[in-house]
């Protein structure tokens, strides 16, 4: 009987004490898409913040943006959420429009970190949706030319292309088949090409460069009243057409590649557009095996220059708990006051003291993306964003991208499809 | 998606030998099962398919529109090539699947050493999980660098685009699909062989049958209601697949691996259009209770010309 | 043609069978164990030139593998462990017993098999969230519990054995749960197994109901945790994935299953072919 009245007592306690651990500590849900390297990093920085602060536990969540996503909205549908949802600029709009994120415009007019004047304008800009400001602002991200230093040199190229004649010529330089012939050369041989001179997405990023070419030349995609598609269907298949003929007449770029970075690093293609997030696998690859590489602005091929951006920022979801919101704005604060850290995955930096500071300058590869920041276009912040843009769905942009460049289709018509397309997802309300 | 013995109405068809009524332990019995089935099965299945007829989007309160989602499925060109694409894939599949399984069972059935290391192998790429399946066969289908591109440009053909191609893309997602599932129709199969009495083809033998004619006679008869069984199960499972292409294709390139269920989960979370995307698997419902409806009286049909 | 010349046929059918319907596993396999540069190239060699555990270790120093096997184990046993209890007992009263509504009944229990579970998830974690167990075991073992085939091939096993030795049981006044326990479940071995393996399987694998209804490693399953670095398709994440890493993480997915499977492979064709799947 005094035993069971011993145990009785330890389970109390046990109890009481879990209990009283659980009513210290309180514990931030926080929610984001960083599958690759960058998961790591901020796992890091969370870490060290729990260790900072005892009495406060950040509960990481990262699964790919598209599931993730896919339980956040399940989680609304009950009425639950995180606390903190990590997203992207443009992909505001779409959870805005639902209820599922609310203003921070009053934490901001409170807050000593989130400053306009400490960051970049255009970092700031972003988060606002209909006059009001959603999301905290992290870090952005554009595409750039990375480029293979050695292949450069072999073939005698002493800068990186800034514009189209200076890439058509790189290309022709660079592109080389079996027997070392470029392409014109007498007894070329497109089918048996060993090196490409740059490379060419298959998947969502062909329209984000498409994108950025279209607004080289000055294009609108939507109308100003959002309600259907305003594309300028000759400066649309300008742009498509000139990435097409990079595949299928200058055989430039490889045709339905499926893994750029690996094939950059391989040496498979001399040239890389992406976003400086495959900096830390290209620094992997310098420390591995000596590859040399740089980076250069995005070229600006037609009119003026413009490139494909997005960024990460931090929402508060509505269905949060409201007793926690506190904890999560002063760790969202502590982030960003320690974002030099996330540096680390490639990000760019958006605030000024940081782009300013003499340990950013010392980053590789790194200035000639910040210095494109004010091209930087993204795609337009609608409540419909995904219905035309997701990435892993057939959408109209999605489509049109891949029968231009998978399937060699006629670009004019192609792209009127998908205009037709968008105005018919817009006009229904 | 994993094709489980999912078998449709012809059970439940059947009177099942029964001595006496027994309600209220029936009841006993059926009872735990049935508080979980109604609650975490067919609740939120008949809540799932009536949300067909609201506008719901996740959140909010859902409004009844009645009709309206149908409607829209008249405007709605991706729905057709979704359709398109699952009937185009069940019927690739389903024969293949049905040949190729049938004829792993009569070969391993054969009584010769190293069967059961056969059967072993055949079934074994069914235990490992769609997502791990896609990722690996994503790798082995690549294009420049995939084992099976590998292998074919040795003999000739060289870098087919698997999955970057609409010409090709649902060949690659068939291609795995038959690798995954092969071993699960085969045991189906394997279980139909045991059944039939060896008599049979020993009397056909003496009857001066040979090989073909044994199969043609013996084997193939008695084998009917194995096959149906198949079939139906693999029709199923082919007009609901998703996982394969979730994983390895999203639908693309262009449309052209956009399937119906895969086609329902896009339009329901990720457009976060749940009226229109349950509206959809209503039809889908409504078809397959016809497959198989149509399916169980086709076969009845069959047998009654039997006998 | 003589025995001979059968038998080199045989082997040599056999050889190519195995080989097809294993090449797959064992080139993860292989893929998993070797350095990044071994893995992209043309230059195709089963065995590699130089092996290494880097990726194994990698992800089992980034992420809480271990606990999700564990949750993964747990779950996929438990859930088992339920369905085998439910689905006998279901199944015994839908093959023996006389009640009112059974064809019904069971005909709509198995027209659930036509509702894809991509409308049926969000209804389900509401429920689960009203009842407050979202991001438990329960959440990710209850609804396995409502699962159809399991009650589908116990009743047709029921179905398939003689009831003269049920009839003698009842004539000496046993009940009807002593005659399931004593008498017909002994049978039922065969049965019971096929309908283990699936369900195990079945849990084991799934997805997508655990990342909607998980949310703390306490709970993820190995599905759920590896999905965030299995994906291989370019510019789905931000920055280099690496293959070997994602095969490891497939190894430690598949592994465990095919393990299970090896040992009661036996008793699972045998239990498949005794459950009066035939049609």
């Amino acid at each position: 009987m005094r035993k069971y009245a011993l145990l009785v007592l330890v389970v109390v306690l046990l109890g009481v004490f879990s209990l009283t651990a659980a009513q210290d500590e309180i514990t931030l849900e926080f929610w984001g898409g960083w599958t690759g390297p960058d998961g790591a990093i901020m796992q890091e920085l969370v870490d060290r913040y729990s260790a900072e602060n005892p009495n406060v536990n950040v509960n990481l969540t990262i699964q790919a943006w598209s599931p993730l996503f896919d339980a956040f909205i399940a989680a609304a549908s009950a009425g639950e959420s995180p606390d903190i949802m990590a997203m992207h600029p443009q992909e505001t709009a779409m959870f805005i429009n639902l209820g599922l994120i609310g203003p921070v415009d009053d934490i901001v007019a409170n807050s000593s970190v989130f400053v306009e004047e400490n960051y970049v304008p255009k970092a700031w800009e972003l988060q606002f949706y209909n006059g009001q400001m959603y999301a905290f602002p992290f870090d952005l991200g554009v595409h750039g030319l990375f480029y293979n230093v050695a292949l450069f040199e072999e073939a005698g190229i002493a800068a990186p292309p800034s514009n189209a004649e200076e890439l058509l010529e790189a290309a022709r330089l660079l592109t080389k088949d079996a027997n070392g012939n470029h392409p014109g050369d007498e007894g070329f041989d497109p089918a048996n090409i060993v090196q490409y001179a740059i490379n060419m997405h298959t998947n969502h990023h062909a329209f984000y460069q498409w994108y950025a070419l279209y607004n080289q030349l000055g294009g609108q995609l939507l109308s100003e009243d959002g309600t259907q598609c305003a594309m300028d269907i000759d400066k649309a298949t300008r742009a498509w057409q000139w990435l097409q003929d990079l595949v299928y007449v200058n055989y430039a770029a490889p045709q339905g590649q499926t893994d750029y970075a690996r094939d950059f690093i391989a040496g498979r293609t001399a040239m890389l557009v992406d976003g400086p997030w495959q900096i830390p696998a290209l620094q992997a690859a310098a420390a591995e095996s000596g590859f040399r590489w740089a980076s250069a602005p995005y070229p600006t091929i037609f009119d003026q220059p413009a490139v494909w951006g997005s960024g990460h920022n931090f929402t508060l979801p509505t269905n949060a708990d409201p007793e926690k919101r506190d904890e999560a704005i002063a760790f969202i604060e502590w982030l960003a006051e320690n974002s030099f850290s996330w540096l680390a995955s490639g990000q760019l930096p958006i605030r000024q003291d940081i782009i300013a500071s003499p340990e950013f300058a010392e980053l590789e590869g790194r200035q000639s993306f910040v210095d494109m920041l004010a091209n930087q276009k993204l795609l337009p912040n609608i409540p419909k964003f995904s219905e035309i843009f997701a990435s892993n769905a057939p959408t109209p942009m999605m489509v049109m991208a891949q029968r231009i460049l998978l399937e060699q289709a006629d670009v004019r018509s192609t792209v009127q499809t998908a205009c037709d397309e968008i105005t018919a997802i817009l006009s229904i309300p | 998606m994993r094709i489980l013995p999912r078998n449709a109405t012809t059970y439940a068809v059947q009177a099942a030998a029964a001595p006496r009524r027994q309600f209220p332990t029936a009841l006993l019995f059926v009872l735990p099962y049935l508080i979980l089935f109604v609650l975490f099965r067919l609740g939120p299945s008949l809540a799932g398919l009536a949300i067909g007829f609201t506008n719901w989007q996740a959140v909010g309160t859902p409004q009844w529109i009645g009709f309206r989602n149908f409607e829209a499925m008249g405007r709605d060109p991706r729905l057709g090539e979704a359709f398109r694409n699952t009937v185009g894939f069940t019927g690739v599949i389903v024969p293949l699947l049905v040949v190729l399984s049938l004829a792993l069972a009569i070969f391993l059935n054969r009584p010769y050493r190293g069967r059961a290391l056969g059967r072993v192998a055949v079934f074994m790429p069914f235990v490992v999980m769609s997502t791990v399946v896609g990722v690996l066969w994503t790798w082995i289908l690549d294009k420049d660098f995939g084992l099976l591109n590998v292998y074919l440009s040795g003999v000739g053909i060289a870098n087919i685009p698997w999955l970057v191609s609409e010409r090709y893309a649902m060949w690659g997602v068939i291609l795995t699909t038959v690798w995954w599932t092969v071993g699960y129709n085969m045991v189906l199969f394997l279980a139909g062989l045991q059944d039939i009495p060896g008599e049979l083809y020993e009397a056909a033998r003496i009857d001066g049958a040979g090989a073909v004619g044994l199969f043609r006679f013996v084997t193939l008869p008695m084998l009917a209601p194995t096959t149906f069984l198949v079939i139906m199960l693999t029709i199923i499972n082919s007009f609901q697949i998703f996982d394969q292409v979730y994983v390895m294709t999203s639908g693309g390139p262009g449309t052209a691996t956009l399937t119906l269920v895969q086609y329902i989960y896009t339009t329901s979370f990720q457009f976060q259009k749940f009226g229109y995307g349950s509206a959809v698997t209503v039809i889908l419902f409504l078809m397959l209770v016809f497959v198989a409806f149509f399916q169980i009286r086709a076969y009845r049909r069959g047998l009654q010309g039997v006998e | 043609m003589s025995i001979r010349v059968n038998r080199l046929i045989w082997y040599a059918l056999l050889t190519v069978i195995v080989v097809l319907a294993l090449a797959p596993i064992a080139w993860m396999l292989t893929t998993a164990l070797r350095p990044e540069t071994e893995i992209v190239t043309t230059d195709i060699h089963w065995i590699p030139r130089q092996f290494t555990v880097t990726h194994f270790e990698a992800i089992l120093s980034d992420y809480p593998i271990l606990r999700w096997l564990f949750n993964s184990l747990f779950v996929s046993a438990a859930a088992t462990l339920l369905v085998l209890v439910l689905d006998s007992l279901a199944g015994y009263a839908f093959a023996r017993m006389e009640f009112r509504g059974r064809n019904i009944l069971f005909m709509v229990i198995l027209s659930m098999l036509f509702v894809p579970m991509q409308v049926t998830v969000v209804p389900l974690f509401i429920l689960f969230s009203r009842l407050q167990l979202t991001d438990t075991y329960w959440a990710l073992i209850l609804p396995v519990g409502a699962n159809v085939t399991g009650v589908f091939l116990m009743r047709q096993f029921f179905l398939s054995i003689p009831s003269e030795l049920e009839d003698a049981a009842r004539v000496d006044g046993a009940n009807a749960l002593r005659i399931l326990v004593s008498v017909v479940l002994p049978l039922a071995r065969p049965a019971l197994t096929a309908v283990a393996i699936l369900t195990f399987l079945s849990t084991w694998n799934s997805f997508f109901w655990p990342l909607i209804a998980t949310r703390s490693d306490e709970v993820r399953t190995l599905p759920v945790g590896i999905a965030q670095f299995l994906s291989l398709r370019a510019g789905m994440v931000q920055g280099q994935q690496s293959i070997g890493q994602s095969m490891a993480g497939a190894v430690f997915a598949a592994l465990p299953p095919i393990i299970f499977f090896v040992i009661l492979q036996r008793y699972f064709i045998e239990g498949i072919s005794r459950t009066g799947l035939k049609g």
